[in-house]
């Protein structure tokens, strides 16, 4: 359980974070979208105990924030910018960290070659980091975070610069992750990677949590009408029109009523508000300007 | 945890082929090639005496000339007796030679009383002391070669300084086989002379060398190598010096400072395992360069309790400036170039560059701000300086206390410092 509130923190005049408030439930997946600089990474640092809040409280498990050993041992952290180590091989990244958290033996082997696995270097592993490609690194870096068995994973945006491929590697790998009651907070300006991957979902901007919700109560409550094209098998109405576009706040509510008008419809296109809108809806600008 | 981080830094080292070089392949370069410009060991193979010829007879002249003909051995000057005094003491000159007023007379091997030589030496230097009577001896010698004597006696000296030298660990290899080799002729012309013509009168009876001991005197170098290499140490502990420094801000740069915040480990723990590493590496390239100079060029390592204090502090106390140059700046080039920047300055003013010796007197004392120079001080009190234990503190401790305050100031700062 993790629980947030009133966090705030300010670079000189730029105010990172302002007054984020939020829950993250055990074994929930709670994704944080917003634009760049909404302040998604200064919040995960401050959760993560990387920095210190100006003001605002943080509380993990129950037992206070990461300024303590237990919590620290507890969080798995992936940062946004790559934090591994050129100079050593694959396998020797993962093993320092692993060593940090306290592990060894045959404990640490075993997860080492599961990070190598995670991570689709195992036939790298004796390798430089400084010969991998930008997206080796990448999945390095994931794995580097989670070599320890975290419960509480912080991921912040790990799937930038990696292939489709990859990228659905990461997913598969988080997925898991949820199966094994990780709590996992989740940072991406991608609205596809907060609707597949995340439980809840809170909208982010200029410092500010604008709503918090899962993605369907938020396209519910910000999204607006969704569009709706009904196209007849004969022309219909006063001008005999073949197709029928308009928006909709309860759009098969009114398909079913053309149809129980007796006229017969040929094809009925639905398309709900998407995370794109709510964000416009919510600040007046689209995710990517 | 600290170990694992030392363990990682000093990977990270060693895969660095660049920093391998400025911290062990350029100091080695250093120590070998100065110490050959400035002489090696050639020029300690000579005994530096002055001779004081207070008889001022033929006699004691021919003397003086046969030790000046000893070139390979000897480097003989004559100046006053109280300037031979004070330059045996300051280490100048290794002995002094006086040939009392009478020595003429008293020479010749049937006068009713021994001829006497005075040699002013430094008790402890018994090594030089040695050879340095074997010389005499056999110049003496030369000059009544033509005479029939007894040999015994002479044969009883040799093997007495024969011992005497065999058994000094502290005498360089060249002389040793140089002196080794006199002896050995010079015994063969003892065995040449038949004993049985010994003189009725009792036989010859060579001069007396009567020892007058120098408490006191200073050490000098046996070799350049031995200024060039305690030099060199100071280049290799820069090498080791800059390379931290510029890891520190790389782990800042490359963000992985970031994951070692995050981890359960202390930031207090995370500068150990740097300061270790950071130890291990300076005590390693000290050891390892020492252990060149001392196998390869003789240097001689007197006191390896002594020289390990030495090394110890001067790790302690370059761990402390590496702490401190890493928060000079913010990037690795800023570092890098501040670090070489000062530690340069040190070195050119405490003498790593212009041997302290060789300084003038007001820039010795100049040089007591840089920590290069205790450290160079440390290391050639216990390779030739022949420092005691006692003598040894002051060096030391300036070290092992600017360390701790250099590291102290520079951990607060690197702690203060947020991205
Ligand atoms: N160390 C810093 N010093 C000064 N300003 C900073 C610092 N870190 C962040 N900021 C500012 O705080 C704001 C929020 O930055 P943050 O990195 O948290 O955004 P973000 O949501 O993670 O963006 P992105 O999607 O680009 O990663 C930005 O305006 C940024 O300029
Ligand atoms: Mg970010």
């Amino acid at each position: 359980m993790i629980k947030v509130s009133n966090l705030r923190k300010a670079f000189g005049p730029i105010q990172a974070v302002d007054e984020v408030s939020f829950e993250v439930a055990k074994g929930e997946t709670f994704g944080l979208l917003g634009p760049n600089g909404a302040g998604k990474t200064t919040t995960i640092g401050i959760l993560v105990g990387a920095q210190t809040a100006d003001s605002g409280t943080v509380e993990i498990e129950g037992a206070g924030d990461a300024r303590s050993r237990q919590i620290r041992k507890l969080i798995g952290f992936v940062p946004q910018s790559l934090a591994i180590y050129d100079e050593l091989t694959a396998e020797e990244n993962l093993k320092f960290f692993g060593l940090l958290y306290g592990m060894g033996g045959s404990e640490l082997r075993d997860r080492v070659a599961a990070g190598l696995d995670l991570s689709g270097l195992t036939d790298r592993a004796h390798d430089r980091v400084a010969t991998f490609s930008g997206g080796m690194k990448r999945r390095l870096n994931l794995a580097c975070g989670l070599v320890h068995r975290p419960s509480v994973i912080f991921l912040d945006e790990p799937t930038v610069g990696v292939d489709p491929q990859s990228r659905n590697h990461i997913f598969e790998t988080i997925e898991q992750l949820k199966d094994h009651k990780c709590t996992i907070i989740y940072t991406t300006h991608y609205m596809e990677e907060a609707s597949r991957l995340c439980d809840r979902i809170g909208i982010m901007d200029k410092g500010h949590l604008l709503a918090v919700d899962t993605l369907d109560s938020l396209v519910d409550k910000c999204g607006g009408e969704s569009t709706v094209k009904i196209e007849f098998a004969k022309p219909f109405g006063a001008h005999g029109e073949l197709v029928k576009s308009f928006k909709s706040r309860s759009p098969f509510e009114e398909v079913a009523q053309f149809a129980s008008l007796g006229t017969e419809l040929k094809a009925v296109h639905v398309e709900r508000a998407d995370l794109e809108t709510v964000f416009l809806n919510l600040t007046g600008r689209t995710l990517r300007d | 945890m600290i170990l694992a981080i030392a363990q990682k830094d000093l990977k990270l080292l060693w895969r660095d082929k660049a920093a391998m070089f400025w911290t062990l392949g350029f100091p080695i370069l250093i120590a070998v090639l100065f110490g050959s410009i400035f002489g090696g060991s050639s020029a300690a193979a000579k005994i530096k005496i002055a001779v004081i010829d207070q008889d001022q007879s033929p006699k004691s002249e021919r003397l003086v000339e046969r030790l000046r003909q000893k070139t390979d051995a000897l480097d003989v000057s004559t100046v006053t007796l109280e300037d031979a005094k004070n330059q045996v003491r300051k280490g100048v000159l290794v002995a002094y030679l006086v040939i009392p007023s009478g020595y003429g007379e008293h020479s010749n091997p049937f006068a009713a009383s021994q001829s006497k030589l005075v040699l002013g030496i430094d008790p402890k230097r018994s090594a030089e002391q040695g050879y340095l009577k074997g010389i005499l001896t056999e110049a003496v010698f030369q000059e009544l070669q033509e005479m029939f004597s007894h040999p015994t006696q002479f044969r009883t000296e040799i093997a007495q300084q024969r011992k005497l030298i065999e058994a000094d660990p502290s005498f360089a290899k060249p002389e040793k086989q140089k002196l080794l080799k006199f002896m050995e002729q010079a015994e063969a012309f003892v065995q040449s002379i038949p004993s049985t013509q010994g003189s009725r009168n009792g036989g010859l009876r060579p001069p007396a060398i009567e020892v007058q001991p120098l408490g006191e005197t200073a050490s000098s170098p046996k070799s350049a190598f031995e200024i060039t290499f305690p030099q060199a140490i100071i280049w290799g502990l820069l090498g080791v010096v800059t390379t931290f420094a510029i890891t520190i801000v790389k782990e800042r740069t490359q963000g992985t400072l970031l994951r070692l915040r995050v981890a359960p480990i202390t930031p207090a723990s995370m500068l150990a395992g740097k300061a270790a590493a950071c130890f291990a590496a300076c005590a390693g390239v000290m050891v390892a360069l020492l252990a060149l100079g001392a196998i390869v060029f003789h240097v001689r390592i007197s006191h390896v309790t002594l020289l390990g204090l030495a090394v110890a502090s001067s790790a302690i106390c370059f761990v402390g400036i590496m702490m401190l140059l890493s928060v000079l700046g913010r990037t690795e080039n800023a570092v890098a170039g501040s670090s070489w920047g000062v530690l340069v300055f040190c070195s050119m003013i405490g003498g790593g560059m212009v041997p302290l010796m060789a300084m003038p007197a007001w820039m010795q004392q100049v040089s007591a701000v840089s920590p290069v120079k205790w450290a160079i001080l440390a290391l050639e009190g216990a390779i030739w300086r022949g420092f005691s234990f006692v003598e040894m503190l002051p060096p030391c401790s300036v070290l092992i206390v600017l360390g701790i305050v250099c590291f102290a100031v520079g951990a607060k700062l690197f702690q203060a410092r947020k991205d």
